[in-house]
């Protein structure tokens, strides 16, 4: 995936109002470099797991049921 | 009962041996509380390794404990062994505060499933550890109660988020202690102070009543001066509890079993593209030593690849942001000046990734998982570094690998702890050397899904080939 569009203060503030995040302006400038840092890398992250080889992998977060007495096996 | 014993040899004892004596009535617990309340009076103000200090309750429950042992009735095999807990585990009716301003007053109604099997088998609390704020974080420079300092040098920190737990145990002030460990929590402290501590199979210990970080990777386990007194704290705090969904039913093992079976035979795998890459000097040279040691004692050291091992920081970072800033959502919006900057910062980016940024990590970790197992056909445990790095300044931001490199903390210090927190395979930090500075060094065993047994049976064939646990730092 292509890194066209930098993440800067004007980035996080988006993000924050979009989550609702009451942020002050300086706090934005101050997050920008942390998070592009950290996006970049999910962002890879992202890439290597669109490799068809690993379409079948599920998540380590399935909802499951413990077994329920009672219930029709 | 002997009278001619001093304080500090009292606090010398390993926590094994401290409970044999008790047992047998060689020491009283009275004198085992009030040694370490005496060491914890002088020291704590120097070294802020605990938050709460119960000096009147743990008296108390030493003289009920040293009449129920007179008498015959031991409860335990902690009887009357002091010990201290994180400051995210809840104790009924006492405060648990995680490190923060936000739960300053905060006060459980029940005991958490740890504290309580503890005090079960007759340990006694004697207060609770410092730590990183809510334990979002690897320094314990805690801005409510206190930088907590390296008992090896003050001016070092004591790596977190459990430093609190790892400084107590270090510098004898309790006999053991837990921490919690979602990225590398009690591993961290465990290697930076010089002692040993074990993040468990996730599932293996209940988290009922423990302040979660990340509810995905969150474990508690016990930290400890030696591999033995791990695994017999170990044996008291393993098990199902049903009281906490994720907790497993799968059967626990009578850990202390196997301490004395040697690694004769014993299959180790090492990640040579990953393991002894990016790391200081003196920790490469320490944890190669070490496997050196090991083929000494008859284990067979064997490389194994991991194909997928990168992306493993970013894969914890994101999980490891995304979990405590959902917990932490309401608090955030109605309270972000009682957080201290650099956890508020942490949990303002938490918000910042994207759901599907969150599931790729998920699903990156179920591969790197299945890959592990799939390496656990040819090998029966891996070592590595606990951390690259010996013990910063207090304060530093960055650290300076190998080749004069510096990287950002918090990345630098997530390197080798994060592959058993996204695989919740079991992990073991044990002393292995000392850099030049007299800084200990730590490498981590990394074991099966509840093989805890394998780890404490090769980290106590390391222990009784080598002597770094028993060295102690010089408080003076």
């Amino acid at each position: 995936m292509a890194d066209e569009t930098p993440i800067d203060s004007g980035t996080v503030r988006e993000l924050a109002t979009a989550a609702q995040l009451p942020l002050a302006p300086d706090r934005a400038t101050q997050l920008a470099p942390q998070l592009r840092t950290w996006l970049r890398a999910a962002n890879e992250l992202n890439a290597k797991m669109n490799d068809p080889a690993y379409r079948i992998v599920a998540p380590a977060t399935i909802f499951t049921h413990a077994t329920v007495e009672g219930a029709t096996e | 009962m002997t009278a001619t014993r001093s304080h500090t040899d009292v606090l010398e004892l390993s926590l094994v041996d401290a409970a044999r004596a008790v047992e047998r009535r060689e020491v009283s617990p009275v004198e085992l509380v009030d040694s370490c309340l005496e060491r914890i009076a002088v020291y704590n103000d120097r070294l802020h390794a605990f938050i709460s200090v119960y000096d009147e309750s743990a008296r108390q429950v030493a003289r009920a404990a040293e009449v129920m042992v007179t008498a015959g009735h031991p409860l335990g095999p902690l009887h009357g062994v002091p010990i201290a807990l994180k400051d995210n585990i809840g104790l009924k009716g006492l405060t648990t505060t995680a490190g923060s301003k936000i739960l300053a007053d905060w006060v459980p109604d029940e005991d958490a499933t740890t504290a309580a099997r503890l005090k079960g088998a007759g340990a006694i609390i004697i207060g609770k550890t410092n730590m990183h704020e809510f334990a979002w974080g690897g320094t314990t420079a805690n801005p409510h109660y206190g930088v907590a300092r390296n008992p090896w040098n003050p001016e070092r920190f004591p790596a977190g988020s459990s430093g609190g737990s790892g400084i107590a145990v270090a510098s004898r002030m309790c006999y053991g202690a837990l921490g919690t460990d979602t990225g590398g929590s009690i591993r961290l402290p465990s290697a930076i102070n010089g002692i040993v501590g074990i993040r468990p199979t996730i599932g293996r210990v209940s988290n009922f009543g423990v302040i979660p970080l990340a509810w995905s990777m969150d474990t508690v386990g016990p930290m400890t001066r030696t591999v033995a007194d791990c695994a017999w704290m170990f044996n008291v705090i393993a098990g199902h509890d049903p009281r906490d969904p994720a907790c497993s039913s799968t059967p626990t093992t009578k850990y202390t079993a196997d301490l004395d079976r040697g690694v004769e035979g014993i299959r180790i795998g090492v990640v040579p593209g990953y393991f002894f890459y990016h790391l200081q000097p003196a920790v490469k040279q320490a944890v190669t030593t070490a496997l050196q040691t090991f083929e000494q004692l008859g284990a067979q050291v064997i490389d194994v690849e991991i194909e997928h091992i990168h992306g493993n920081i970013s894969a914890q970072l994101t999980v490891e942001s995304c979990e405590p800033s959902t917990y932490h959502q309401r608090w955030l919006r109605e309270r972000p000046k009682d957080y201290g900057e650099d956890v508020r910062s942490l949990l303002e980016l938490g918000e910042m990734h994207l759901a599907t940024h969150y599931l790729q990590a998920q699903r990156y970790r179920a591969l790197l998982r299945d890959e592990f197992l799939d390496a656990f056909k040819s090998v029966d445990a891996f070592i590595c570094p606990t951390l690259p790095f010996a013990a910063t300044p207090i304060g530093a931001e960055t650290v300076i690998i190998e080749g004069g490199q510096e990287e950002d903390m918090l990345s630098a210090i997530m390197q080798f702890t994060g592959v058993p927190s996204l695989t919740g395979l079991p992990s073991l930090a044990v002393p292995c050397g000392f850099d030049a500075d007299g800084l200990p060094v730590g490498m981590q065993v990394i074991g099966r899904p509840f093989d805890e047994a394998m780890l404490f049976r090769i980290g106590a064939a390391f222990q009784a080939a080598t002597d770094f646990h028993v060295r102690a730092p010089d408080l003076r």
